[in-house]
């Protein structure tokens, strides 16, 4: 098979750089096994398929720089359907770069992005939305997610489509017959029976659709913002969130001035709570700079935390949190509720139209959980979680959903208005053609290049 | 020894034509018009050149669409039904501007007459023959075997041979070797054929009764007549005033359908005793009363087959019962208590050869210079065969100059659709053409078979410089007037009123002429007496046809551009060509059963091996990287 693209022996590294104590470097290609001779300096022997390997590691000057496990897969039998070896070495910065430099002095280029991947599909190991699929696994930040990019990756995803393009094929199929015979021929059936059917595939398709943005925060996280007056203690109730759940990800210090971010995570959902800085009107330039941030990333939220403290009264509070000086969902907190009496507790006091005051303090730890609770439950529904159904989670198949809805509901008032058949039905198999280009059928050569080239190196 | 008027010296021609079916007449014709060639047709029965079969009738939902494109490129099939047709009517008229499609009923006798003068004026030769067997050296054709033994010689052979190859008429449990009722058939031809190489199969069709008028009794019969104001198919046919002769509707009922139920074990088709598969969109009346069981009634339409005929065609009863269930069970229908036949209705089975063996020019893939068209492949129907006929003629011409063949895109025409479809799908039954075949409907419109075609059979000089002039007016003419709609403002002072009288709401602010026309209740009869007169200024003389093209353009301008999108974005895989030397066996990701189908069929661009059968979408977004590769 004359294949251009195949021919190189490909290397990466497989896990992020720089993060945890073990590192995997993938090779494949045809070269793949004289590779991990080179950088072992083992005979060709040692390395039976799918038998893993205790071995040092050189570097490209054939001095050992490590020791690590070796895993030969012997092709068709392997991820890309290539010969395959696995490079398990100690973690870092530093020592995988030196081993994937041995490799290249080997004989192997560094692979593009995507590159595992575009091979395994070449070689007919997954298909298109399979292919996709890993990509999202890849980058999903949660195990919830994971579970949906691998129902996508079983194709129960193509399976929904088909069931929405099935009802929309019967819709089409019942008005081309009216198109292609005369009446003479066969009966026709009523516009009232079509609207009906395509009713249906409309309710399929947005059912699909409304599950896009909880896919979407399985998959990338949800942001929730803390904000509130200075000193009402939203760092102290960052930190009692925290410490409640010990299960941080990642720490990464703000990149705005004076915001932190902290990765967390709620029953498998990704959080990204953000401290901003204190709002309040001030005269200083630099602290106005920062309020300004603040809102911006306010209004991105999926969640706000608005946390007053008991130096105000319920009546201050209801005024405010009844106009918003931002333009996203929130909870509003009350914290410090250890220095209050408790027969004031501000919750029995708020009035049914607005949002119900959460009591905390940070303190001495009251109300976070309840807290945190209730921050899970806006962001997601519960039943949803216990029993994961298919999420949307990838943008282009929600753009074409949404098209093909477009489409649909022309076709709809099209239908009512009775108007030409053959255009009802042109406009329905725009509809269809934007299903077609979820599951694949019609793919051209830039989509293709545009979801391989989304894909991190090493996949 | 057969015998002609100017047999060339050594037995050679130019171009052989097998057959004198739709098919081949367009063939021979074509042949003979673009290169003033020596074409010999060779047929079994001269009196049978261009006979129609089956119904007295041309076109119809989408056959009509391939009238219009033959005529367009310079074939004779919708001239020939003007002139011999004797009620016309355009069907769909409710359904949408592309979906119209023109029919004519023919005066059966009229048309073989005219046909029989064209090919006397023309240089064709004619031989009455049978041709047993193809001649080929190193994979290229080069003459014809009779029966009898003598050899006639050419590059190239169109064979169009119907239903002839190896025909059994089944009546009942009588069988006739026929290709035609009262016409033998042809044996010999096939197995030369399959020891070249070639695969054949074995199709099967039907014909209802033909009925004595003078025994039908039409007092209780409903008339149905054509348009009043009838529509040509031809866009050369001027002085257009065709008669307007009326059918008549009879309907079955349920002591008909006892009749034929009672007796299905006396039907070939029940019995097992017919082999090839026959259409499923054109049931015989015994399907139909199997089928459809809950139905009380069926339509029969007869239809005379000339002009005051004695021969009633009895359209919707296409049987293959025994002759006496026939005459008993069309007996129970109303107005028919006495009808005698002419002849009953039959089944016919005939080999065909599954068209993936050919190339998109109709030539054969494994021989050079053989070109087959019409029911051969598979099809059925006189215009499907007629625009095979009228391609494989034209192809098979320039193959002698050594030119490149025509080959009609599926944007472009429903033959390129239908050549398309043969060449690249498996055909399980005999082919017809429906418009949910072709995606670029919207389109292909019969209204504008001109602006797509003629060009095309100007240049290879089908259509002549005169008539292509007028084309070519009446096209500018209609693009004058849209670019006027699109650039000229109606003003809410001067349309308001008019808009609101059509219970549209009004405009704020001017719009132009299209925008107000794109709306769905306007047309443009409405806007006639609003505008300037300069607005429908032609030249052409015919502003009706021009002025209802401008609305079309208009008002589908937006579904088509969307449309086009769609397909653009899949014409990128139709302009992906495959290399000849692809080898799908070795590329490792295709599953076994795209392999051997990709093998076997070996599109010739990525948009063909899509449409195989069997051929998964996964398969092909695999090949489509693969050739970005290769």
């Amino acid at each position: 098979m004359p294949r251009s693209v195949m021919s190189s022996t490909i290397v990466a590294l497989a896990t992020p750089t720089g993060v945890g104590g073990i590192a995997v470097i993938r090779v494949s290609g045809a070269t793949a096994l004289k590779v991990a001779m080179k950088i072992t300096g083992k005979p060709i022997q040692s390395f039976k398929p799918r038998l893993a390997i205790y071995c040092p590691l050189l570097n490209k000057d054939q001095v050992e720089i490590d020791t690590g496990i070796v895993t030969y897969f012997k092709g068709p039998n392997s991820y890309t359907g290539e010969d395959v070896i696995e490079i398990s070495c100690h973690g870092g910065y530093v020592l995988p770069g030196r081993i994937i430099n041995s490799c290249m002095k080997a004989g192997c280029v560094p692979a593009a992005p995507g590159e595992f991947t575009k091979r395994a599909f070449l070689n007919g190991k997954i298909d298109l939305s399979q292919a996709e699929a890993v990509a999202e696994i890849i980058s999903s930040k949660s195990k919830l997610s994971q579970d949906i990019s691998y129902k996508y990756l079983s194709g129960k995803f193509s399976k929904l489509i088909n069931n929405m393009k099935d009802s929309l094929l019967s819709i089409i199929s019942l008005i081309e017959a009216e198109l292609d015979f005369s009446t003479d021929e066969i009966s026709t059936t009523p516009n009232k029976t079509k609207i009906r059917m395509v009713d249906k595939v409309i309710e399929k398709g947005n059912a699909l659709i409304s599950t896009y943005s909880t896919g979407r925060l399985l998959k990338e996280g949800a942001i929730v913002t803390i904000t509130g007056n200075p000193n009402v203690g939203k760092s102290s109730l960052l930190n009692a969130i925290i410490s409640e759940d010990r299960v941080i990800v990642t720490d990464v210090p703000g990149t705005t001035r004076d915001a932190i971010e902290v990765f967390y995570k709620i029953n498998g959902l990704p959080v990204r709570f953000v401290d901003t800085a204190g709002i309040r009107d001030s005269d200083d330039k630099i602290e106005i700079r920062g309020v300004e941030i603040s809102r911006e990333f306010i209004n991105r939220s999926d969640l706000v935390l608005w946390v007053f403290d008991i130096g105000f009264s319920l009546e201050e509070i209801e005024k405010q949190i009844s106009d918003p000086f931002f333009n996203a969902p929130f909870i509003p907190v009350l914290n410090k509720t250890d220095l209050l009496e408790p027969r004031n507790d501000y919750s029995d006091c708020s009035t049914n139209s607005l949002p119900h005051i959460y009591n905390t303090s940070a303190l001495k730890g009251m109300g976070i959980k309840e807290l945190i609770n209730a921050v899970y439950n806006t962001l997601i529904s519960d039943t949803l979680i216990t029993e994961p159904e298919m999420l949307l989670t990838n943008s282009r198949h929600r753009d074409a959903i949404e098209k093909c809805l477009e489409a649909i509901s022309e076709t709809k008032v099209l239908l009512i208005e009775n108007i030409e058949s053959d255009l009802i039905a042109s406009r329905l198999r725009d509809g269809l053609f934007e299903l077609d280009k979820i599951l694949g059928i019609t793919t051209a050569d830039d989509i293709l290049e545009n979801i391989f080239s989304n894909f991190c190196v090493g996949k | 020894m057969f015998h002609v008027k100017h047999l060339p010296k050594n037995n050679s021609f130019d171009v052989i034509v097998v057959g004198g079916g739709h098919a081949g007449l367009e063939a021979a014709l074509a042949c003979s018009r673009m290169g003033e060639s020596n074409v010999a047709l060779i047929t079994l029965d001269k009196r049978a050149i261009g006979r129609m079969s089956c119904n007295p009738a041309i076109g119809g939902l989408a056959k009509g669409h391939l009238v219009r494109e033959i005529d367009a490129l310079g074939g004779e099939m919708g001239r020939a039904a003007d002139v011999t047709g004797i009620q016309f009517k355009t069907l769909n008229k409710s359904k949408g501007r592309a979906v119209w499609s023109p029919r004519a009923q023919i005066d059966k006798k009229e048309y073989e007459r005219y046909v029989r003068q064209l090919i006397s004026f023309s240089n064709i030769v004619v031989i009455e023959a049978e041709v047993v067997k193809v001649l080929v050296k190193k994979y290229t054709f080069y003459g014809v075997v009779l029966r009898g033994g003598e050899k006639l010689y050419s590059r190239v052979a169109i064979l169009t041979c119907g239903t002839f190859l190896n025909g059994l008429i089944h009546i009942g449990h009588r069988k006739i070797r026929a290709g035609r009722m009262g016409e033998e058939s042809s044996a010999g031809l096939t197995e030369s054929l399959i020891s070249l190489g070639f695969t054949s199969g074995r199709l099967k069709t039907g014909t209802p009764p033909r009925l004595n008028r003078d025994t039908i009794n039409q007092e209780g019969l409903k008339k149905m007549f054509g348009d009043i104001k009838p529509t040509p198919f031809s866009f050369r046919t001027k002085n257009f005033a065709p008669p307007n002769e009326p059918c008549f509707l009879a309907t079955t009922n349920e002591e008909t359908h006892e009749i034929i139920r009672s007796s299905l074990h006396e039907s070939p088709l029940y019995s097992g005793e017919i082999k090839g598969i026959g259409p499923r969109y054109c049931p015989s009346i015994e399907d139909k009363v199997v089928r459809f069981s809950d139905k009380p009634s069926h339509q029969l339409f007869l239809e005379p087959e000339w002009m005051g005929a004695e021969q009633i065609y009895t359209n919707g009863f296409s049987t293959s019962l025994p002759e006496n269930i026939q005459l008993k069970a069309l007996r129970s229908v109303k107005g028919l208590e006495r009808v005698k036949f002419i002849r009953p209705g039959y089944a016919i089975e005939y080999d065909f050869f599954p068209p993936s063996q050919l190339k998109a020019s109709l030539e054969t893939k494994s021989v050079k210079g053989l070109f087959f068209s019409g029911q051969i492949n598979g099809t059925s129907g006189y215009e499907e065969a007629a625009a095979q006929g009228l391609m494989a003629g034209i192809n098979a011409f320039l193959f002698t100059q050594e030119k490149p063949p025509i080959i009609l895109r599926r944007d472009q025409a429903y033959i390129g659709v239908l050549i398309d479809d043969l060449v690249t799908k498996d055909t399980s039954e005999p082919y017809r053409m429906f418009t949910a075949r072709a995606e670029h409907r919207l389109m292909l419109r019969h209204t504008n078979a001109d602006r797509r075609l003629s060009e095309i059979g100007n240049s290879i000089g089908l259509i002549d410089d005169f008539d292509y002039k007028k084309t070519v007016n009446k096209l500018q003419a209609i693009d004058k007037m849209v670019s006027f709609f699109n650039s000229t403002n109606l003003t809410p002072d001067g349309i308001n009123e008019f808009l609101i009288m059509k219970g549209q709401s009004p405009i704020n602010e001017p719009a132009t002429i299209s925008k107000i026309l794109s709306r769905p209740t306007i047309n443009i009869g409405d806007l006639y007496n609003l505008l300037p007169r300069n607005a429908f200024y032609s030249d052409d003389q015919n502003i009706n046809d021009v002025m209802s093209e401008v609305e079309t353009i208009i008002k589908y301008k937006g579904y088509i551009q969307r449309q086009q999108a769609r397909l653009e974005f899949l014409s990128r895989n139709e302009s992906t060509v495959i290399p000849n030397d692809f080898d799908y066996m070795a590329a490792v990701g295709l599953s076994t059963e795209s392999k051997e189908k990709l093998s076997s069929i070996r599109p010739e661009t990525l948009g063909q091996a899509s449409r195989i059968s069997g051929v998964f979408p996964s398969d092909v977004a695999l090949l489509s990287v693969l050739l970005t590769a290769f």
